[in-house]
């Protein structure tokens, strides 16, 4: 429909959106994740040990995230995941995921 | 014959230096190498590369702390890791007290000594005990590795629990939770780069922590810091 069409290509912010909308979030091969204790870790091996020496903790819904970076996910397909599987409003959910996905990048753990 | 026994299985090293030539005297067995369970050994070229790497340090020194990176690495396949505590044996069993060097894990299990006297406890290894799983019982295990004394014992100790420690104006101790615990653990142990490797470890982690109590406790330097922690450990509990 090209009203539509020309709608998006005038809007930047929107391109912009767009394009965040279907960025591919991936966890860095060598990270090992492991329920146990009633919780769940992450350590590193190989050369993601290189740089990273320590472990996280997560909770469940963290390492349901996890699981689902290790194949790779955008935040659409994660937020539609955590809502079929907990029972959180849609929003709070892509709130949470977009603290956990800046976390960690900044913990250099991303691809 | 160049065979140990260390916490029940046997062990190739050909210590030629102080302090591990004395201190793993008494982990000696008949035997050759080829009966090994693990190998703890270098060749003549891995030793020079690392006595010229290490260049300022006594080749003893040398000799001992990679002879025993190279025991508690492979001691992982065996289904044994190593952590890094205090261990004394009280009435029969292990308590094992654990934290960074020099927060006071000696100073606090030689409160034990001095409590219960020797009669009833003693060191079973001052530094890295070797923990192992027989028969669904876990053992803590004596190894020549005990730190900067040779404070430990060739013997394998039924494990009553573990104990993360810091220091305090107070005597406390309190159980851990099961999910708190894998952390500080992995700060304390050895951290295998290999893939195969820590998957043992989380292996063997995850079913010590299942089975096994693990409590904090911080405490001050003093004597009856000793009563505080046998009270939060001992058995029946």
């Amino acid at each position: 429909m090209p009203g539509c069409v020309r709608a998006v290509e005038t809007s930047g912010l929107l391109r912009k959106d767009l394009e965040k909308m279907n960025e591919i979030y991936r966890i860095k091969k060598g990270f090992l994740l492991r329920r146990m204790g009633g919780s769940a870790v992450v350590v590193a091996v190989d050369e993601a040990a290189k740089s990273f020496k320590g472990v996280i903790k997560l909770n469940e819904v963290g390492a349901f995230l996890w699981e689902r970076l290790n194949e790779g996910a955008t935040v659409e397909q994660l937020v539609q995941a955590v809502t079929d599987a907990y029972d959180v409003e849609r929003e709070q959910a892509r709130a949470n995921i977009e603290t956990f996905l800046a976390k960690a990048k900044e913990g250099g753990l991303l691809v | 014959m160049p065979l140990y026994s260390i916490g029940g299985l046997k062990i190739w090293m050909e210590p030629r230096y102080e302090p591990l030539t004395s201190r793993s005297q008494k982990y000696r067995i008949e035997g050759g190498a080829e009966e090994c369970d693990l190998r703890a050994v270098y060749t003549d070229e891995e030793w020079e590369s690392a006595f010229a790497r290490y260049k300022d340090a006594p080749r003893g020194s040398v000799e001992y702390m990679k002879t025993g990176a190279r025991f508690y690495t492979a001691a992982l396949a065996l289904g044994c890791f190593y952590l890094h505590s205090s261990a004394v044996v009280c009435d029969g069993r292990a308590y094992l007290f654990s934290a960074n060097s020099g927060v006071g894990k000696s100073t606090h299990t030689q409160n034990w000594l001095k409590r219960f006297g020797s009669g009833r406890a003693y060191l079973l290894n001052d530094d890295k005990p070797l923990i192992r799983l027989v028969n669904g019982v876990y053992y803590a295990c004596g190894t020549p590795f005990s730190g900067k004394t040779d404070q430990s014992r060739n013997e394998s100790v039924p494990l009553a629990g573990i104990c993360f420690l810091s220091r305090g104006s107070v005597n406390e101790i309190a159980r851990m939770d099961k999910g708190d615990v894998f952390p500080l653990l992995y700060e304390q142990t050895v951290r295998p780069p290999r893939e195969d490797d820590m998957m043992k470890l989380l292996d063997m982690a995850e079913k010590l922590i299942e089975d096994v109590p693990f409590y904090r406790l911080t405490c001050t330097p003093e004597e009856e810091s000793a009563e505080v922690s046998y009270a939060g450990m001992r058995p029946g509990c």
